[in-house]
């Protein structure tokens, strides 16, 4: 019972239920335009290729460059859009929170923690992590790169998906 | 302190909690509605709560059951709840814990909720027979039930 279920993603479906607002609905058709485009993996491996371990790499942890190349479509897709939903304090925004740590295995009370920490969690599991003597395995890290982004951005959608049930549902009852 | 629940409002009760645990059970209600609901079921079971009735019918129910319950749980939520039979004691750790899962593992939390509402539900329904019972043998005296 505890385990992750994977929810498959149908666009048409996402987009009817986040369609109350159409900044969210815009991200979202975004987002999961990036993470099902194969093109966005090749982006990332060319941006790790680019990593220079000559000039001092060999001593950066994998996973800090790996964080640097993936860090602007986890901004865009993940931070933006849950902090649109998810936006103070209250029970709902800190249950949206759970499950989006929930469904990435990140084992964290919401209560202590930032959406940024539940990132951060979630990366350092999944990344290689560097041993500052050698350098990582490029097939390896590109894989983990990519596994990692795809992941975290669908759990997000996954999330954005059953918060905008929520709404819908609301909305519906007229409560 | 306790006092006692005219059966119409204990029936009330039990029927509010009833929608409640239907709405943790719905899979169509998502986490944060569901949350909703466990909030409003606890409120609702916390009146329960102050009736005698309640609280000796949960007693029996739970000396008798509590060893296999508390199993059930544990393997559904993946909490160990130690029950004590008093249903003031137990509603209290039941709702911390509640609290402290349901910012952590959200889905646990909900099947907690749902299966601890349950029974809280199950000893005020127990009343409700008893009522039925004695009832009828005010009825119908010397007829065995």
């Amino acid at each position: 019972m505890s385990e992750v279920i994977q929810t498959p993603i149908d666009i048409t479906e996402l987009l009817t239920l986040t369609g109350r607002s159409r900044v969210l609905t815009e991200k979202v058709k975004r987002c999961y335009a990036l993470v099902t485009n194969p093109k966005t993996f090749e982006g990332v491996a060319a941006s790790l290729r680019g990593y220079d371990a000559a000039s001092g790499g060999w001593f950066i942890p994998h996973a800090t460059h790996a964080r640097q190349v993936i860090q602007p479509i986890i901004q865009e897709c993940v931070v933006e859009p849950l902090t649109m939903v998810a936006t103070g304090s209250d029970a709902h925004s800190l249950v949206t929170l759970a499950e989006f740590a929930d469904m990435l295995g990140v084992d964290v009370d919401v209560r202590a923690v930032s959406l940024q920490d539940i990132i951060e969690l979630k990366l350092s599991s999944c990344l290689p992590q560097g041993d500052g003597k050698k350098p990582p395995a490029y097939a390896d890290l590109v894989n983990a790169t990519s596994n990692c982004l795809r992941e975290i951005v669908t759990k997000a959608l996954v999330t954005l998906e059953h918060v905008g049930a929520a709404i819908a549902f609301t909305s519906r009852r007229g409560e | 302190m306790s006092y006692e629940l005219h059966y119409s409002s204990r029936d009330a009760l039990i029927s509010k909690l009833e929608r409640y645990i239907n709405g943790l059970i719905s899979e169509s209600i998502d986490l944060r509605r569901a949350h909703d609901y466990a909030v409003l079921g606890f409120q609702t079971a916390v009146k329960l709560m102050g009736d005698i009735e309640v609280q000796n019918s949960y007693a029996r129910y739970c000396e008798v059951g509590g060893k296999l319950l508390a199993r059930n749980i544990r393997e559904y939520t993946g909490v160990d709840f130690t029950f004590t039979c008093d249903l003031k004691t137990d509603l209290d750790n039941i709702m911390q814990t509640y609290n402290n899962l349901i910012f952590r593992k959200p889905r646990n939390a909900r099947y907690f909720a749902m299966m601890m509402l349950n029974i809280i539900q199950n000893a005020a329904y127990a009343t409700q027979r008893e009522r039925r019972k004695e009832q009828e043998q005010g009825q119908n005296p010397g007829e065995e039930i």
